[in-house]
């Protein structure tokens, strides 16, 4: 059995468990067992598997809603997982937040991002070597030994700069106000795997979203 | 002078004055470089704003810049109008002059002249007033979470 086929097979699998915790271990198992380096991992699983181009309403709304007044009311700028540029993040406690710290991941479900007050969201940290600081931060979201971190690889961006990935931290909450959410650039989207993992780490804090609209965003 | 250090129980941030750089720019010409050009000229020169005009435009050229430098001045707008912000006038010399005219007062060796003589200074330094804005908020320090030894246990050695 090729490894392909064993990877689609631990998604399938990590989807009818509907995600969470035990899924988590069924992940980091399989990664363990198939990458002995963090290179190979990047190389053989984070890159080709976590993101596609973004998912534009307009691409979509056809053949995930059936009628023009749904299509209407799910009018969406961005959806769960998508990687986002934007300066409007709020910090929790704090009226405003005062940086510019720009690359986020949607972590509310994607009727949320279109219907909430608030979204979710998480920094992105960029790691750019296996000397940088966050480097045994970026294996254990790599590895998926945590739920609190999740892997994004380095083709997020593409200006040139040499890096090794990213991780996004999903401890702290970061949030969008409502009328902020159309102020952002989409940068990517997840693929389905990658929507099912984001799913499998951060269950525990996030809640369900509509699975089968969320696969048809991304299939 | 008391330094204003906080704000909203949050550390100021002293809000620096936009340094821009303009250079002027024909819609018809330079709007089909190539996107590569492009990406390198902003990179080397991050506060390049790039004023595009024609005739079409009548008196309101079009800009191309990067999005932060728009959001900048947007978040400031909204800091200020949320309380965030706040504007210091620097009236130290102003302060001066008046600390000098009551000394003077309470010593009563002033005459009319050195009235008049004194009001013109504090009329001219009150001109000179400057200001400075400062926002309230965490200092750019976003850091992710250490990975326990927990985390790490059982994950391959590099």
């Amino acid at each position: 059995m090729s490894e392909k086929v064993t990877f689609e097979k631990l998604i399938e699998k990590i989807s009818n468990e509907s995600h969470g915790v035990e899924s988590l271990k069924e992940v980091k198992g399989y990664l363990v067992s198939n990458y002995k380096k963090t290179q190979q991992a990047i190389e053989g699983f984070l890159e080709p598997e976590i993101l596609k181009e973004p998912i534009r309403w307009e691409d979509v709304k056809d053949k995930v809603w059936c009628s023009d007044e749904t299509r209407n009311v799910n009018k969406f700028s961005f959806i769960q997982g998508d990687v986002l540029v934007t300066s409007k993040v709020l910090r929790l406690g704090t009226s405003e937040y005062n940086q510019d710290y720009d690359l986020w991941i949607v972590r509310s479900p994607s009727c949320d991002c279109v219907r909430g007050k608030f979204v979710r969201v998480s920094p992105i940290i960029e790691v750019v070597d296996k000397k940088s600081s966050d480097f045994n931060n970026f294996r254990t979201a790599l590895y998926f030994s945590t739920p609190n971190r999740f892997p994004l690889p380095k083709s997020i961006l593409d200006d040139g700069k040499d890096r090794m990935g990213y991780y996004a931290d999903l401890l702290e909450p970061f949030f969008l106000k409502e009328e902020d959410k159309d102020d952002v650039v989409v940068l990517k989207s997840l693929s389905a795997n990658g929507w099912h993992l984001l799913n499998a780490v951060s269950l525990n804090l996030e809640s369900r979203a509509n699975v089968d609209e969320e696969l048809k965003f991304r299939t | 002078m008391k330094l204003i250090t906080q704000h909203n129980g949050l550390p100021t941030l002293k809000v620096e004055d936009p340094k821009l750089t303009y250079r002027e720019t024909k819609w018809t010409s330079d709007r089909l470089r190539k996107l590569d050009e492009v990406a390198e000229v902003f990179n080397s020169e991050p506060s390049r704003v790039e004023i595009f005009s024609d005739a079409k435009f009548g008196k309101n050229p079009l800009v191309l810049t990067r999005k932060s430098t728009l959001d900048g001045f947007i978040k400031l707008f909204r800091d200020l109008n949320s309380g965030q912000a706040i504007i210091k006038h620097n009236i130290d010399t102003l302060m001066s002059a008046v600390a000098l005219i009551k000394s003077r007062i309470e010593e009563k060796n002033i005459d009319d002249d050195q009235i008049s003589e004194t009001l013109k200074i504090l009329g001219s330094v009150s001109s000179q007033i400057s200001t400075e804005i400062l926002v309230s908020g965490h200092p750019k320090d976003i850091r992710g979470s250490q990975a326990t030894s927990d985390e790490l246990a059982g994950l391959p050695e590099d």
